[in-house]
């Protein structure tokens, strides 16, 4: 099946060239990095380094990037789609294991996840409590148990790249986009991952008041429990 | 309702409107999000011409002095105006969204087939 691995890329001058080389020296699928209007040198150490990338011209935020790089996917006839964060978090050497339920064609999208096994960089008492939260109000929602909403280590089959092109959200896109997933009769399934500490950015989240970003998501969540995207080809 | 009020109305509307004409022979605003303020601007017109209207619309409501039945009608006025804004930013946003998107996709694909262009012609 034809993957690619989709790197939403804002200022990540630090750790660009060597999760590119990772990815290469791990796996063999496709990598689109999409800049998202970096103002450090992410551009130029792409283009030199000759790493396949999109410049946006403008500044969308993490949602938009990630959600050019469904469309580009699609464009190109990819099967799978994977989302892995530019900042070094994920693991290239374990993309096939969230690729693998789509592959046997048991998921629709597939989540990685930090909290089934426990193990790795577990990210702070905090946020722990926020992502138990949203695991909670999905559960309320839907009835199934995402344990990790928040992870942007995520693959995609072509349906569900079809439902993201229609609609996702512009600024912490990945637990409103995964409800959305369920509500459309998608199947969503989590695997295992480990994660890492960030080795370069900053987190989209830190720079933002908790308490708007706990409001804006979980409303995003229950509004997306109550919405049926038409796909038309 | 005071004839001072009704003056300063007038004024008002006399002002806004030359205001409105000239943006828009200057291209600056779009008769079509232009229209709903000329329509205001009659609104407050008639009040002024017609100050008996606003009487008679106080009683209706039971509200005691009519000037707050025109704060009313303008706190609701606005309060309309200002949502039909957020919808048009909301799909303006969207557009431009979907805009930037495509644009960065074609260019890609066309540094793409640019390449495969130029590493034909090395080879032949």
């Amino acid at each position: 099946m034809k993957t690619l691995i989709i790197i939403p890329c804002y200022n990540e001058q630090e750790t660009i060239t060597t999760l590119y080389d990772e990815i290469r020296e791990k796996t063999s699928y496709d990598v689109v990095v999409i800049n998202d209007c970096s103002t450090d040198d992410s551009r130029a150490i792409l283009r030199d380094e000759n790493i396949p990338h999109i410049d946006l011209p403008l500044n969308l935020g993490i949602g938009g990037a990630v959600q050019t790089g469904y469309r580009y996917a699609l464009q190109n006839n990819y099967d799978i789609a994977v989302q892995l964060d530019g900042d070094g978090q994920h693991d290239p050497g374990q993309v096939h294991k969230i690729v693998a339920p789509i592959e046997q064609g048991t998921a629709d999208l597939v989540i990685g996840s930090r909290y089934l096994d426990k193990v790795g960089f577990q990210s702070s008492a905090m946020r722990r409590a926020g992502i138990k939260f949203f695991k909670f109000l999905i559960y309320c929602l839907s009835g199934k148990r995402i344990t990790d909403a928040t992870s942007g280590f995520r693959a995609a089959n072509r349906g569900v790249m079809q439902l993201f092109e229609k609609n996702y959200a512009k600024d912490y896109p990945e637990p409103e986009s995964n409800m959305l997933a369920i509500s459309n009769k998608l199947r969503v399934c989590e695997v295992p991952v480990t994660m890492r500490e960030r080795q370069g950015g900053v987190s989209s989240i830190k720079a933002l008041q908790p308490i708007y970003y706990m409001i804006k998501v979980s409303l995003g969540i229950i509004i997306s429990s109550t919405m049926r995207v038409k796909i038309t080809d | 309702m005071l004839i001072e009020l009704r003056i300063i109305m007038a004024i008002i509307t006399v002002a806004m409107l030359f205001f409105f004409i000239s943006m828009l022979r200057k291209q600056k605003m779009e008769l079509k999000y232009c229209l709903i303020w000329i329509f205001a601007l009659l609104g407050v017109t008639i009040f002024a011409v017609f100050p008996q209207l606003l009487d008679m619309l106080s009683s209706l409501l039971g509200i005691a002095t009519p000037v707050f039945t025109l704060f009313l009608i303008c706190i609701a006025f606005l309060t309309c105006v200002c949502i039909g804004l957020t919808i048009v930013v909301s799909r303006l946003s969207d557009r431009l969204n979907k805009l930037t998107q495509n644009i960065a996709i074609a260019k890609r694909e066309s540094d793409k087939n640019s390449n495969k262009l130029s590493r034909e012609s090395c080879d032949e």
